[in-house]
């Protein structure tokens, strides 16, 4: 039988009979994987085995008739070590976690392990903050579902200008003007960067970030909303 | 390695003050639940208490002597000094932590080295620092043996002088990542402390102060933290 | 008369405890590692875990993740007893509470022997 090696990142487990567990990986080339690791119960030395929170493994597995391969063995590559000390970036790691073993299926999801592999390293820089973070992940997951707002041009179709202040118009995923709106260049230009950049630490360090996650929080939860509920 | 002025440097820092602070609660914490248990009990246990207590002294005076130094680098005197003696010392001021986190300590100086330039009072200190950070950590670290040698051998580059234990994980990248995150994050030296690790921050800035450098350093198949010093060469114009 | 699991990677500190718990009656064990913690679980099913969260190299956190995932460890509780101060987990008391099942949270320095020893009175009762 073929044995197949890939990288993967854990999002769930679940135990299988006396001795057995269940492992759902999330891996570039074949998307999500469900694996029979058997007999690992037995032994629970599962830390020292490579089978780890927020870390991405070398996987050697055997492809099954179903759905389910088997687990020949897994070889810890990287360890995100420093997320757990803080327990805001655990959260977040757990919900991009969840949000990702949601969207994804088993067809190939490079961009979806890309995503979720950029999102472990940035939340284990703890000179990123873990609003920034949020932000761009939940702009990513956008992006990838096709739904990226309009960032150029207002609802009317022109041009967005540096002087002027905007709303949200959620229905039509655009900016429209208006004098008492909450967006301005700034926020415009730190959406952009969030929905174009592949990590957000260039974004982090762009000046000034820091005082617009705020407003940008509520737009992008309504647009997380509206497009994933 | 260049000297910082002294406005700049390390042991002046408001985040080292915050790792020694954090550290601080440790020796505390301690006294006041083996007190409390004392109480509870009936039974106190005043050595553990004293031991404790003075284990915190010895943090703050490291700490201070640091900052001294710093603040009189001009004046700081350099003398020739027999690593074998400082060593057989630090292990007279380690003796009571090690007893009471049932760690054995063990003097390895093979070979004769003649005296190295330093400031003595210091490169105790540091020394002394290091021993007592390990110490603590060794019981969580899963080591076969709860050993801590104190050390001193010869390389390129002069002679070094560290304290060591059976660890596995400790890196240079290790140390240089620790320098980054403290102050920053609770746990700098995640692979080596649960704590602070204030002792090896403190160890870190007594030596800038004295114009050497903390290293990580492998004895045989120990690995530790150490420093290296420069053979006195005053013998030779005598 | 219980059997508890202290995770504290602080010597001094579980000595103190354990002979605290096991002067009034409980059995007790230490492990100052979250890997030799989940040996120690297995070894014998503790009744109430105490769990500081700050552990070398493997938290508290990866321990409560790794503890959770067998289905029959899923219902022993677990109370958090720790140096890191209750403020930080304001926002993420979800993720403690429900995903990984702590029972309580405790600030050491403002948790006596004498609340602790209340503390895992109160949630051995609830587990019978």
């Amino acid at each position: 039988m073929k044995q197949l090696l890939t990288t993967g990142i854990v999002l769930s487990r679940t135990d299988f009979g006396e001795a057995d567990r269940i492992v759902t990986l999330l891996t570039p080339e074949d998307g999500k994987v469900r694996l029979m690791a058997r007999g690992v119960r037995r032994i629970k030395s599962r830390m020292a085995g490579g089978i780890e929170l927020f870390s991405v493994s070398d996987i050697t597995y055997i492809k099954g008739r179903g759905e389910l391969g088997t687990l020949v063995s897994s070889r810890l590559i990287k360890h995100y070590s420093k997320i757990v000390q803080n327990i805001d970036r655990v959260q977040l790691g757990y919900e991009c976690i969840k949000v990702i073993n949601k969207v994804t299926e088993d067809q190939p999801e490079s961009d979806y392990f890309d995503l979720l592999e950029a999102a472990f390293e940035a939340l284990d820089d703890s000179s990123v903050s873990v609003e920034l973070v949020n932000l761009w992940f939940q702009a990513q997951l956008l992006k990838l579902a096709g739904y990226t707002p309009n960032l150029l041009t207002d609802i009317v179709g022109n041009e967005l200008v540096a002087e002027q202040k905007y709303e949200f118009d959620s229905d039509a995923v655009a900016f429209k003007i208006s004098d008492s709106g909450r967006y301005g260049a700034d926020h415009i230009k730190t959406l952009r960067l969030l929905f174009s950049a592949n990590k957000p630490e260039t974004i982090g360090k762009v000046e000034g970030v820091k005082s617009l996650l705020g407003t940008l929080k509520s737009l992008m939860d309504s647009l997380s909303d509206t497009n994933f509920n | 390695m260049a000297r910082t002025g002294a406005n700049n440097s390390a042991i002046l820092s408001q985040q080292l003050l915050l790792s020694v602070t954090e550290q601080l609660k440790v020796p505390l914490l301690q006294i006041a639940r083996e007190a409390e248990h004392g109480q509870l009990s009936g039974t106190t246990d005043p050595v553990k208490i004293q031991l404790t207590a003075e284990s915190a002294l010895q943090l703050i005076d490291n700490y201070a002597l640091g900052v001294r130094l710093n603040l009189e680098q001009s004046q700081l005197e350099i003398e020739p000094v027999s690593v074998a003696s400082v060593l057989y010392d630090t292990g007279q001021q380690l003796d009571s932590v090690a007893k009471s986190y049932g760690v054995d300590l063990e003097l390895n100086i093979a070979g004769r080295f003649g005296p190295v330039m330093a400031h003595r009072e210091g490169l105790q200190a540091a020394l002394v620092s290091l021993g007592t950070s390990l110490i603590e950590a060794l019981p969580a670290l899963q080591t076969k043996q709860l050993t801590l040698q104190l050390a001193t051998h010869r390389c390129r580059y002069g002679i070094v002088a560290g304290v060591y234990a059976d660890i596995e994980k400790l890196s240079s990248e290790t140390l240089r990542q620790g320098r980054r995150l403290q102050g920053k994050a609770r746990q700098p030296l995640a692979t080596l402390t649960h704590n602070s690790g204030a002792g090896v921050f403190v160890a870190d800035a007594i030596l800038q102060a004295m114009d050497l450098e903390l290293k990580v350093s492998r004895h045989h198949r120990l690995y530790g933290l150490g420093t290296v010093l420069q053979p006195s060469q005053q013998l030779q114009l005598v | 008369m219980a059997h508890m699991l202290f995770i504290e990677p602080d010597r001094k500190l579980a000595e103190v405890y354990a002979q605290t718990f096991n002067e009034s009656g409980h059995s007790t064990q230490v492990a100052s590692s979250a890997q030799s913690a989940i040996l120690a679980v297995d070894d014998q099913l503790p009744d109430v875990i105490i769990l500081e969260l700050q552990l070398i190299e493997h938290s508290g956190v990866e321990f409560l993740y790794e503890l959770r995932s067998y289905p029959e460890w899923q219902t022993i509780p677990v109370v958090v007893l720790s140096n890191i101060p209750p403020n930080e987990f304001d926002s993420s008391h979800d993720l403690l509470m429900n995903e990984l099942g702590v029972r309580a949270y405790h600030y050491k320095p403002r948790t006596s022997l004498t609340k602790l020893l209340s503390v895992v009175q109160e949630h051995v009762a609830v587990k019978a």
